[in-house]
Parts: C-alpha cells; sequence; structure tokens
C-alpha cells in the first residue's frame, strides 16, 4: 500500500492531466487553451515525478524522477503567467510581453543548470520524512524566489482586471485566483523542507485547483464549460466500468459489463456532440447578434447623414429666402415711395401699374414669408412667439373684413359669430392671423356658391374657432392628409384654382400645433361642404 | 421734388442700415414725416454716430458687415447710452429675435412683413409724437 503523500502526488497528476487535456481538445485552436494544457502539463509532470522519487526504490532512480519534477515545477510559473496574459488579453503589452521573455529565459537557464551542473540541485538525501527528498544548489534560491514572484503577478492582474471585468468575468476570474491560492499556496510547502525544514503539508491542497477550476469551467463558461462537463462526466462513467469489465469473474459478467459499457460509449458520444452543438449554436447565436447590432448601426449613420443632408438642404433654403426677401422689401417700398407722391405726381395710368406692381411683389413677399416659415418648422426652430392677453376678435374681424371684397365679388356670403366682448388667448397675433387666413381664403377659393362662415366658441379651458363652407368639400380619404407636408392638392381643387401651392394648410397646421392647439377638418364627402376646426388652450 | 413736406418734427433719428436701397426708402419716407435723420452702414459706425449725434431713437438693422446691430445694441449697453432702440430684421427666426430682445426691451419689427407706414407709427408711438 502507497502512503497517502505518494497518493496524493498520484491524484494531482491524473486529475491534472485528465482536466487539461479535456481543456485543450475542447477548443484545440484557443491560445488560452493550449497554455492551460501546458500549465497542467507542468503540474502533472512535477506531481507525479514527484510520487515516482519518494517511492523509488533506490538513490540513482530517484535523482533522475528529481530531475525530471524540478522541469515540471520550473515551468509551473511561467506557463501559468503566460496563461494570465492570454486570458486577460495583455499579451501585447510591452512590459508583460517583457516579463514573459525573461520568464521563459531564466526557464531554460535552470532546466539547463538542473541538468548538468549541480548549481541547481546537489542531490536527492532523506529529507520531510522521506526516504529521498532534495539538496538544493544555490540557483534554487533565486528559482524559488521567481517561482513565487511571478505567481503572485499573475495573481495581481487578476485581481487588477477583476475592478472593471462583466459579472461572468469575475466570478471566472474569482474561481481562479482561489485555484491559485490552494494549487500555488499548497506547492509551495513543498519548498518549505529545503528552506526551513518543515514538512510539505500543502501538497494536499494542490489538488483542490483542479476542483476550482473545473467548477468555473461548469458553472461560469471558463474554457466552454458545458462540453468540458459533459465529457467529464462521460469519461468517468466510461473509465469505472472499464475497470468493472476488467474485473469481471466470468464471461457472462464480462459480456454483460461489456455490453453496458458499449452502449454508455454510445450514448456518451451523442451527449458530448450535443452538447458541442449547443455551444456551436450558442456562438452562432452570438455572432448573429453581433452582426445585427452592427446592421443596426450602419442603419443609424446612414439615417444621421440624411438627416444631415436634409438640414444642410433647410438651411440653403433659409439662406436664399433671406437673400430673396431683402431686394423684395425694397421693391415694394420704391412702389410705395412712387405712390405716395415723394418723386412728384405719378399720371393716373402708371398709378395703376405701380399699385399692380405693389400688389404682384406684396404676393411674393408673402410666398417667400410662408416658404421661411416652412423651412424653419422642418428644422425644428422656434417659428411661432407666443405672448399673453392677445383678444381673438378683432383678428377674425379683420379676416372678414380682408376677405369681403372677394367674396362679393363671387357673390357668397361671409358671416362671423362670436360671443360678445373680448377672447383672450396666448398667442403669435401675426402668426396666428397668418393661420387663419390660410384657411378661411382656401374656403373663401373653394366655394362657388352659399356662404363661409366663422364661429368663434369660448369652452372652459379652450376656445373653438369653426370655419365652415358650403364649397367642394373633401373625400373621406384626403381628410387625414390635410396637413402633412407632401404639399398634394385634390384634383378638384387644381381645377378650381390653379395657382395654388398646397402648402396653406400645411403651414397653417404647424402654427396651430406651435400653439399647442388642434386643428382638423370635417366633410361629408365631394360636394358637401367642409368645417374646419381650430382649437387653442386659453 | 417732394410734394410731402408740411411739417418739422423736433426729433432726430439714427438708422442704421446696410442695405443702401432700403436705407433709401427709409430715410426718404422718414424725412417726409419731418424727422432729422442722422444715418450709419454698419454698427460700428452707428456706435460712433450715435454717441456723437445723441439721437431721440436708433432704427437698428441685425444682420450687417464689421458689426451686427446685436452687438451694437451691447456695446451701447456697456456705455451707458440709454436710447430707444426698434430692431429691423428679416430674420424671423423667433430665438434670434430673443437673442436681441435681451439687450434692450425694445419693440420687434420684421421689415419684410411690416409696411414703412407701420414703421413710421411705431416709431411715432415710441417717440410720443
Amino acid at each position: 500500500m502507497l502512503p497517502v503523500f505518494t497518493i496524493s502526488c498520484f491524484i494531482t497528476a491524473i486529475s491534472s492531466l485528465i482536466f487539461g487535456c479535456f481543456v485543450v481538445l475542447e477548443n484545440f485552436k484557443a491560445k488560452t487553451n493550449k497554455l492551460w494544457f501546458l500549465t497542467t502539463f507542468s503540474i502533472a509532470l512535477w506531481s507525479f515525478s514527484l510520487g515516482m522519487e519518494i517511492s523509488s526504490p533506490n538513490y540513482s532512480s530517484a535523482l533522475i524522477w528529481n530531475k525530471i519534477l524540478n522541469v515540471g515545477a520550473i515551468f509551473i510559473p511561467i506557463f501559468y503567467y503566460h496563461f494570465t496574459i492570454l486570458f486577460l488579453e495583455d499579451e501585447k503589452n510591452i512590459r508583460e510581453k517583457i516579463i514573459l521573455i525573461i520568464g521563459y529565459f531564466f526557464a531554460l537557464f535552470f532546466v539547463l543548470s538542473n541538468f548538468f551542473t549541480k548549481f541547481f540541485v546537489k542531490g536527492v538525501p532523506p529529507g520531510a520524512g522521506f526516504n529521498y527528498w532534495i539538496e538544493v544548489g544555490p540557483l534554487y534560491y533565486l528559482f524559488f524566489g521567481l517561482f513565487a514572484s511571478y505567481l503572485i503577478w499573475s495573481g495581481f492582474l487578476f485581481i487588477q482586471r477583476r475592478k472593471g471585468a462583466s459579472l461572468i468575468q469575475k466570478r471566472q476570474i474569482d474561481y481562479i485566483l482561489l485555484a491559485l491560492l490552494f494549487g500555488a499556496g499548497g506547492g509551495i510547502t513543498n519548498f518549505l523542507p529545503q528552506l526551513f525544514n518543515v514538512y510539505p503539508f500543502g501538497n494536499y491542497f494542490v489538488v483542490l485547483y483542479v476542483i476550482f477550476i473545473s467548477y468555473a469551467a461548469l458553472k461560469h463558461h471558463l474554457f466552454n464549460g458545458k462540453v468540458i462537463a459533459a465529457e467529464l462526466l462521460t469519461f468517468s462513467i466510461w473509465v469505472l466500468l472499464l475497470i468493472k469489465a476488467l474485473l469481471s469473474e466470468s464471461l457472462q459478467d464480462f459480456l454483460l459489463n461489456g455490453g453496458i459499457l458499449l452502449i454508455v460509449i454510445v450514448f456518451g458520444i451523442l451527449l458530448i456532440r450535443s452538447a458541442i452543438r449547443e455551444v456551436r449554436q450558442r456562438e452562432e447565436i452570438e455572432k448573429l447578434a453581433e452582426e445585427i447590432k452592427r446592421a443596426y448601426e450602419v442603419e443609424k449613420k446612414a439615417k444621421e447623414d440624411l438627416e444631415s443632408l436634409s438640414t444642410v438642404k433647410n438651411q440653403f433654403l433659409m439662406t436664399i429666402q433671406h437673400h430673396l426677401r431683402t431686394p423684395l422689401t425694397s421693391m415694394r417700398g420704391y412702389a410705395d415711395l412712387l405712390l405716395s407722391g415723394t418723386f412728384g405726381k405719378v399720371p393716373k395710368k402708371i398709378e395703376e401699374v405701380i399699385r399692380k406692381f405693389e400688389t404682384s411683389t406684396t404676393g411674393l413677399i408673402k410666398m417667400v414669408n410662408d416658404f421661411l416659415d416652412i423651412t424653419q418648422f422642418q428644422l425644428g426652430k422656434q417659428v411661432v412667439s407666443l405672448k399673453d392677453g392677445v383678444d381673438l376678435s378683432p383678428i377674425l374681424e379683420e379676416i372678414i373684413g380682408d376677405m369681403k371684397l372677394e367674396a362679393d365679388k363671387k357673390g357668397i356670403n361671409l358671416a362671423l359669430e362670436k360671443p360678445e366682448g373680448a377672447c383672450i388667448i396666448k398667442a403669435d397675433e401675426s402668426k396666428l392671423k397668418a393661420a387663419l387666413v390660410n384657411i378661411f381664403d382656401n374656403s373663401v377659393k373653394y366655394t362657388k356658391v352659399g356662404s363661409v362662415k366663422m364661429m368663434l366658441k369660448s369652452e372652459s379651458n379652450k376656445v373653438r374657432i369653426e370655419i365652415e363652407d358650403t364649397g367642394m368639400g373633401i373625400a373621406k380619404e384626403r381628410l387625414a392628409k390635410l396637413f402633412d407636408n407632401t404639399f398634394e392638392r385634390t384634383e378638384e381643387a387644381k381645377k378650381t384654382f390653379s395657382s395654388g401651392r398646397g402648402i396653406g394648410l400645411y403651414l397653417s397646421g404647424q402654427i396651430i400645433k406651435a400653439h399647442n392647439g388642434k386643428i382638423w377638418a370635417e366633410s361629408e364627402g365631394v360636394g358637401k361642404g367642409s368645417t374646419f376646426i381650430v382649437e387653442l388652450p386659453v | 421734388m417732394n410734394s410731402k413736406i408740411n411739417k418739422k418734427i423736433d426729433k432726430k433719428i439714427l438708422i442704421v442700415e446696410d442695405d443702401k436701397d432700403f436705407m433709401f426708402i427709409l430715410q426718404t419716407n422718414f424725412r417726409d414725416e419731418g424727422f432729422f435723420i442722422v444715418t450709419a452702414q454698419n454698427g460700428q459706425e452707428g456706435l460712433e454716430t450715435a454717441e456723437k449725434e445723441k439721437p431721440d431713437l436708433i432704427l437698428l438693422d441685425i444682420m450687417m458687415p464689421v458689426m451686427d446691430g446685436i452687438e451694437m445694441a451691447k456695446r451701447m449697453r456697456l456705455k451707458h447710452i440709454n436710447i430707444p432702440t426698434i430692431f429691423l430684421t428679416n430674420m424671423s427666426d423667433v430665438n434670434h429675435i430673443n437673442k436681441a430682445i435681451e439687450v434692450a426691451p425694445s419693440e420687434y419689427i420684421i421689415k419684410s412683413d411690416v409696411s414703412i407706414e407701420s414703421i413710421i407709427a411705431e416709431v411715432k408711438k415710441k417717440l410720443g409724437v
């Protein structure tokens, strides 16, 4: 029967090797997995050789196992450090790169001195209660210092990275740190007899690192845990069943156990394959999600470009409109001066022409102003400036007065119904008037016979203005689109009044909205008249 | 040539405007009304003229080269020159106008919307004539 210490060495070696193999087979291409395998392999080599050394039958075989043991021990810290910087994606960092190269250099140096000099190990005399232990050379102390430094530095890098890590990464790092604490901490006690003559009690703990890393792998997807879990489970069942089959006492037993083993192998393979498939699917989904995210970003950028293009276009329009207004204002100003007799008396015929010229210029100014307002609404600028204490009554009276001439010419009646006294609201007087004029003007234009009636109703927290005509009416499907920015006009409207621009209602709608009001139209259909309703808050 | 001059109003108006045509129209109309007119073509000139001539009211354009109307109004305030000012602008952007209103509590006239008569009426109201 082997001593417990020796058994613990072999258990550590076997479990390390098995786990390392699973990790590297799971993803052969991943550098992190390869480095983890090298680390576990070094641990296995060290631990196995240690077991072999202390149970060696003679001095020379113990010395050979000790030399092999040292190779494993020398590479543990440097492989672990290499794994750390790969896991933390620090391999491009110049400082870590230099530390890594120095580490490999020393590892090589120690291996050579281990085999070819007596500076590393002098011999394997009895020690720590074993027949063969180790008598260290001067280089061994340097090795111990570097061994501890590299492991502590790796631990420090993990702790540092833990602060900014995601939750899952934090958990992974926690288990890696725990594994490091038990694995390295336990392993380091093996140095103690050489240094302070203390029993290497920590060796029993080394196997715990496998347990912690395994747990992290299963629970927190370190090295694609799910596949490793499935593999670990099935392989252990296979091994158990194989042992059982080999220990069979009769042929019948052997066939039965062998049959069970075969079936379990088949199901095990299926289980592992399904686990692999599931992991691949998850990766595919993650990749797909990444692609969707990228596509979304491309679309977002395109939308932003389009919006900024639209803004540039609108700003360009606005500048042009500003430049148009200045000379137009002067044209009207000169016409006014001519009419007012500043440059002497104007003959009647020429005065008539100047009046027409002035009317056209005024129309042009209004058009430019309308376009400017639309552009500014589209740029999201504040076009309306609300002021308290605006009386609606005189505004409506003015509108009726202004339109009277045209209505009389067409032979249609205009009427205004409103309550007595003032009707005070918060408004931008000139813009609100412009909005109502647009609607009223529309009703007069598209009414051939009958009347246009404006009604003002005062309600508790709002006022309601209704403009009702007996005109051409509006088809049901057009009602909702009347105030949008497509500037479309109905066929009937084009026939009746060919020079309309279709922007008046859009502008009215925008102005009313800027007053926090509501605007809509109602009509029974084509030829049945229409009613425009405006509601404004008091 | 001028058939309209009938009375003199004892008020001096400074018109600051870079557009020569519009300046001519304003100047002629106000002169016809009997005001005494001094002019400047940008904010810089306007500031100097305001200090020298001490007008009763300033008609001030906003968009001008060298120094704009808002800047001129700010400088006047710094120099404690308190003369009633009416801004003339062809900007209908309310934010722009509000920026100028912060400078001085003045009336606003959007020149393309308003006829010359309305500007004159506004000036007279402000001066109480």
